[in-house]
């Protein structure tokens, strides 16, 4: 963190190199505040949850087993970091070395992993494996009886998260493999190199170079995982933070207890977060650079078919299921009465409006990083100026849902609001920052090199304000803004971490009407939501970046 | 003899390369051309990383166009990324080659003797494609493609490279092919020169 006297320095003097003061600078100014005030709001809902059995006095807190409930939560996140990486990492090899027809669709399926809902993954591995699964039902009509398993509990656990994580694993790493240079792999391959030193010399240092970052990624979403946990856990021995925190508050009302815990769980987060803050973040969006396919020939060629083959069915069977299941002729009852229509239109309001406000937010913050290219000052205010933009927006690695949740609903509850009235702001406000690192992410490297890049010109042209960004940055970052309006979207659209909180039987979203359906035994109700979830998050997804994204890109 | 006989490829959409080559062994054929004229396509077609639609390309009479690119009698080098950068030099020159190959005699004979040990990524360009070199020298194949390899290199650097290659070239009767933009490439290594224009090899250099 910066000190307090290089601060006052980097606002009130001329931060820019001595040649442009910050009043002078909107896009800095405007990112600054934004910065500033997401960095406030964390900063006091997290003050709240500290301080939140004093300014409550709740005081009957049961006793709680911190050690037992890090020990789950950090045996599932790091297991599922292993598998992620075996079965993504074996799947993104196959792919580099085939090339079939369905591949682009292959691909698709594991890009959408990221924004698959947590809640309808977990339920379609019940509809697989549960007790009146597929896998059980097919069983026992060959009269082999019962499953000898069942799915709840750390194998079901780690099953959904290994769906959800190793598919998003497989998509980056393909995306790294795909970056290896075309001289290097027409080289390997002209050296006949065998599949072990093609393994060894060409792709375990690209895999190795990305799982650094990505096992914090997928170790934090999967230590602070929620629904899946809530689902298939499967009793309190396998409880993980999330689920304590949001049985202390849903169903015990032990603010105090709920606090602890949301405290431990940050401080436990942090302990990831600050080693592995320095590593370079790569951009979602990577486009293949590569023009030389190196296909396996002969049995790498069939083993590598049939990896591919039982992986992409291990991935896609729960949501097959989940298709299939949801198309019941009741679907129409449901969808016409009346909870079905206020929940749809309570969801796509709040997803509609978080995504717009995490795109808007994204932009802005991006706007100041890249003005500081675009003045291209060689000052140290500007090193300070760039943390305190960019720091803020990593707040949501270490306040999850659940304690960005639970830190809005003490907050509303302080202020002496209707939690049911403000809950749709809430939730609507809550989901923007929860998308926020990502949109980030992915908009601020594109423009930063547009700045880069066009700095000169730009300047010597003197163009500013609308016309910088109608003629000179929007057409080449089309793309990513639409992309990440469609995750933005997408993910709020199937979030159940912050209307967990909130929810009730008049303010209720889709992901919300299921978990209640599910929580009621009708099954039925809840496979058809979760066929429509599944069908919108995927659909969004798919569907925003081709009505929004323009052709041009950054690299074009 | 390296013949091409009516090799033809297209790309989508664009317009088809016929080609006709002759390379004799210990000769050095450039090829000239605009960036997208086809240079490295028609090196692609010889390592077996294309397959052309029709026509033939013979090795002493023997068709190669058959095998896949690991199986082809070809050495490559490229502009850059012709060594793997976190191997040693002794490890670089290996690959491809039998376990029996003497890499400390290589590495002399390209100007590197004593670099065994040494991890290509600290290597200065010049050194990294003397162990490519080397490299070459120890798998031994008939057939050299040159693709714009000394592009990336300093003026002194890329002089004595050209000097090693025309002579190992010769020295070992490799049948090569340059593809470049520098005429200065050409003045000092090729025997004849080709230029690619609109899908086509016309000759303007001979000796």
């Amino acid at each position: 963190m910066p000190s307090l006297p290089a601060l006052s320095k980097v606002l009130w003097s001329r931060p820019l190199g001595g040649t442009t003061p910050l009043w002078r600078a909107p896009r800095l100014t405007v990112g600054l505040f934004i910065a500033l005030g997401v960095g406030t709001l964390i900063f006091a809902l997290i003050t709240i949850i500290w301080q939140a059995a004093d300014l409550f006095g709740n005081q009957k807190t049961s006793s709680i087993d911190i050690f037992h409930l890090l020990r789950m939560s950090a045996l599932q996140a790091g297991l599922t970091v292993l598998l992620s990486f075996f079965t993504g990492g074996l799947v993104a090899l196959a792919l580099t070395r085939l090339n079939f027809v369905g591949k682009s669709f292959c691909l698709a399926v594991l890009s959408a992993g990221l924004v698959l809902p947590t809640l309808v993954v977990a339920f379609g591995l019940l509809a697989v494996w549960g007790r009146a699964g597929i896998i059980s039902d097919v069983g026992q009509t060959l009269g082999l009886g019962k499953l000898p398993f069942t799915i709840f509990g750390l194998q079901g656990i780690l099953a959904a998260h290994t769906i959800l994580n190793g598919s998003f694993a497989a998509r980056i790493f393909y995306d790294r493999l795909q970056g290896l240079p075309s001289t290097s792999l027409k080289l390997g391959q002209s050296l006949g190199l065998s599949e072990w030193q093609r393994f060894t010399i060409l792709d375990w240092p690209v895999l190795k170079g990305s799982m650094p970052g990505l096992s914090a990624t997928i170790f934090l979403m999967s230590f602070t995982s929620f629904s899946v946990v809530l689902l298939l856990g499967g009793g309190p021995s396998n409880a993980t933070f999330e689920v304590a925190i949001f049985e202390a508050v849903k169903l015990d009302f032990d603010l105090h207890r709920a606090a602890i815990l949301a405290a431990s769980q940050l401080a436990f987060c942090l302990l990831i977060i600050i080693p592995t803050a320095g590593i370079k973040s790569n951009s979602i969006l990577i486009g293949a650079t590569q023009n030389h396919n190196w296909l396996a020939r002969g049995i790498s060629k069939w083993i590598a078919g049939v990896l591919l083959f039982i992986l992409m069915v291990a991935y896609a069977s729960p949501l097959l299921v989940i298709m299939y299941k949801g198309m019941d002729p009741k679907i129409f009852e449901l969808v016409t009465s009346p909870k079905f229509i206020n929940a749809f239109i309570t969801s796509s309001t709040i997803a509609f409006a978080s995504a717009l406000a995490s795109l808007g937010a994204a932009l802005l913050l991006a706007f100041a990083r890249a003005e500081l290219v675009y003045q291209n000052a060689q000052h140290i205010g500007n090193n300070v100026l760039r943390t305190l933009i960019s720091a803020p927006v990593f707040a949501y690695l270490a306040t999850p849902s659940i304690v960005l949740a639970l830190g809005f609903f003490l907050l509303a509850r302080l202020a002496g609001l209707d939690t049911s009235k403000i809950g749709i702001y809430v939730v609507i406000l809550a989901n923007a920052l929860l998308a926020l690192p990502l949109a980030n992410a992915t908009l601020g490297p594109p423009l930063e090199k547009i700045a880069t890049k066009s700095y000169r010109l730009v300047k010597s042209l003197n163009i500013k304000g609308w016309r910088r960004f109608r003629f000179i940055e929007l057409p080449l970052i089309r793309k990513e803004c639409a992309y990440v309006f469609a995750l933005g979207f997408s993910y709020s659209f199937g979030d159940l971490g912050v209307i967990a909180l909130f929810g009730t039987d008049e303010f209720s979203t889709l992901p919300w009407m299921m978990y209640r359906a599910l929580g009621a035994y009708r099954s039925n109700d809840a496979a058809m939501l979760a066929a429509i979830l599944l069908f919108i998050a995927v659909f969004s997804f798919y569907i925003f970046p081709k009505l929004l994204g323009g052709r041009d890109h950054v690299d074009a | 003899m390296l013949t091409l006989s009516q090799v033809q490829f297209t790309y989508p959409k664009t317009q088809p390369y016929i080609f006709d080559l002759r390379v004799a062994p210990g000769e050095i054929v450039g090829i000239s051309g605009t960036s997208g004229s086809g240079k490295s396509t028609l090196l692609d077609l010889v390592a077996g990383f294309q397959t052309p639609i029709a026509g033939r390309i013979d090795l002493n009479e023997h068709s190669i166009l058959g095998l896949a690119p690991e199986d082809r009698p070809v050495s490559i080098l490229f502009q850059k990324d012709n060594v793997f950068a976190h191997l040693t030099a002794e490890q670089n020159v290996k690959l491809g080659t039998s376990d029996k190959i003497n890499v400390r005699e290589k590495l002399r004979e390209v100007g590197l003797e004593g670099f065994e040990e040494k991890i290509c990524a600290a290597l200065s360009g010049g050194q990294q494609q003397r162990v490519a070199l080397a490299r070459t020298l120890a798998r031994n194949q008939p057939i050299l493609l040159l693709d714009e390899p000394f592009s990336a290199l300093d003026s002194d650097t890329a002089t004595q490279m050209r000097r090693l290659v025309k002579k190992l070239v010769v020295q070992n009767k490799w049948h090569a092919i340059l593809v470049s933009h520098h005429t200065h490439d050409f003045d000092a290594l090729a025997d004849r020169v080709f230029h690619l224009n609109q899908g086509s090899l016309h000759n303007t250099k001979a000796e």
